[in-house]
């Protein structure tokens, strides 16, 4: 077995990128093949990166070509009858669900609610290369991932950041009491630079509980000039 | 035509150049597959493995060439595939008169670990989140500009570099775990 380093670097990888897609200058190009003739582990690596650049191009190709045609590969007619089955199950079920629970204050969470978008990620942050990794998953909607590396990070040291977007992850994901018991953490701390979005968040999953007036007491306590806040206090009035 | 190098000469649009080996070759290859005892579904089936495998291999420069010479190419992988298939089907039971089918001019060891090879890029693939693949789409297949992208998916440049860098580097380690799981099997 073959042994290749965990990940490469931004710059290997911009190296290499920048060589496959034939982005590279002539001189430059000429002394990295120099250097791909004497390095053995530098010619795997390009030849690894040279056949994901292709299936990223045939994903991209044959998925367009679905578009444009139907699924292009056969499935069993059996297998159709079951996931005609899964669908028909799934839309009772979301009917029964909505039969029962939807109100006029879970409408209202529903048309102020919008995922948090989340912090930019650097490219080179070698002391927050995890929680950037988390960040990533999360811009990504895989929020079950990103919660994973942020509360393995939390058990290392709890930050108002960490908390803040554990809490989203879990909102995101439809937890939310877990989620607002995260936030309650941070209201405790006027100071964190989340604490108007925590309390946003909390009184929007308070209008979800139908806990209209703890929802307008929590929107009372922001302090900025949102128009949003108002906005929805003057519905819930 | 197929040589192994690492210059590579060439500077294909993998868009400009799939659409042309596809429509060329797929209508041809269903009429091919018909006359030797197949359907137009398995012609479609083989048809994209057989183009994905050209492909990798015409990325990877093992396949140098223009682009009449890689619709050549392809046409030579699509036999070999179908010949392979209906081998197979033979072991299962068909009793097939394969005196009729051509006998294509590859490599076959070379294409039999290519075509391995392509099942675990699939699975790489699929592993991968919606966003990284549109990234990774406007990038590679769409050639979009790191400005194009960061605008129309309101990001900062910055980020839009570092996801392609991650969402990278997340397709090369499922690639190589999957590659050392084979290997361990």
């Amino acid at each position: 077995m073959k042994k290749h380093k965990p990940e490469l670097s931004p710059e290997e990888f911009d190296e290499i990128d920048r060589y496959v897609s034939d982005d590279m200058p002539e001189q430059e190009a000429v002394d990295f093949r120099r250097e791909m003739e004497t390095n053995p582990s530098l010619r795997e690596e390009v030849a690894i990166q040279q056949k994901l650049m292709a299936a990223t191009e045939l994903d991209s190709f044959f998925k367009s070509k679905e578009i444009q045609q139907g699924s292009s590969r056969s499935i069993p007619l059996w297998k159709y009858g079951i996931a005609a089955s899964l669908a028909l199950i799934a839309v009772v079920l979301v009917w029964l669900s909505l039969g029962r629970g939807i109100g006029e204050d879970e409408d209202l969470f529903s048309a102020y609610y919008y995922p948090d978008p989340g912090l930019p990620v650097p490219m080179s942050s070698t002391d927050s290369y995890e929680f950037d990794d988390g960040m990533v998953s999360y811009k990504e909607e895989a929020y079950a991932e990103a919660e994973a590396v942020w509360t393995e990070l939390r058990r290392l040291g709890d930050t108002d950041t960490l908390v803040f977007y554990v809490a989203m992850a879990k909102l995101n994901r439809g937890q939310a009491a877990e989620s607002s018991v995260l936030l309650d953490q941070i209201r405790l701390q006027p100071e964190s630079e989340f604490y108007e979005k925590a309390l946003w968040y909390t009184a929007l999953i308070q209008l979800k509980e139908g806990k209209l007036e703890e929802a307008k007491a929590t929107l009372l306590e922001m302090r900025g000039d949102d128009p949003r806040t108002q906005e929805l206090l003057d519905k819930l009035r | 035509m197929t040589s192994k190098t690492d210059l590579n000469p060439v500077k294909p649009t993998a868009k400009e150049w799939l659409e042309t080996a596809y429509a060329e070759n797929l209508p041809w290859f269903e009429r091919y597959v018909a006359k030797n005892s197949g359907t137009s579904q398995e012609a479609k089936d083989i048809f994209q493995d057989s183009l994905s495998v050209a492909w990798i291999n015409l990325r990877n420069g093992k396949f140098v060439g223009i682009e009449s010479d890689f619709t050549a190419y392809v046409r030579q992988i699509c036999k070999y595939k179908w010949m392979d298939e209906l081998k197979r089907k033979g072991r299962f039971g068909h009793s097939l008169d394969l005196s009729g089918v051509e006998e294509p001019q590859v490599e076959s060891g070379e294409l039999e670990e290519a075509f391995g090879d392509l099942d675990v890029l699939h699975r790489s693939m699929s592993s991968l989140g919606d966003k990284c693949k549109t990234i990774l789409n406007s990038f590679y297949f769409l050639k979009q500009s790191l400005q194009e992208l960061s605008q129309s998916i309101g990001v900062t440049d910055q980020s839009v570099k570092t996801m392609k860098y991650r969402c990278m580097n997340r397709l090369r380690a499922a690639y190589l775990q999957l590659i050392n799981t084979h290997e361990e099997a």
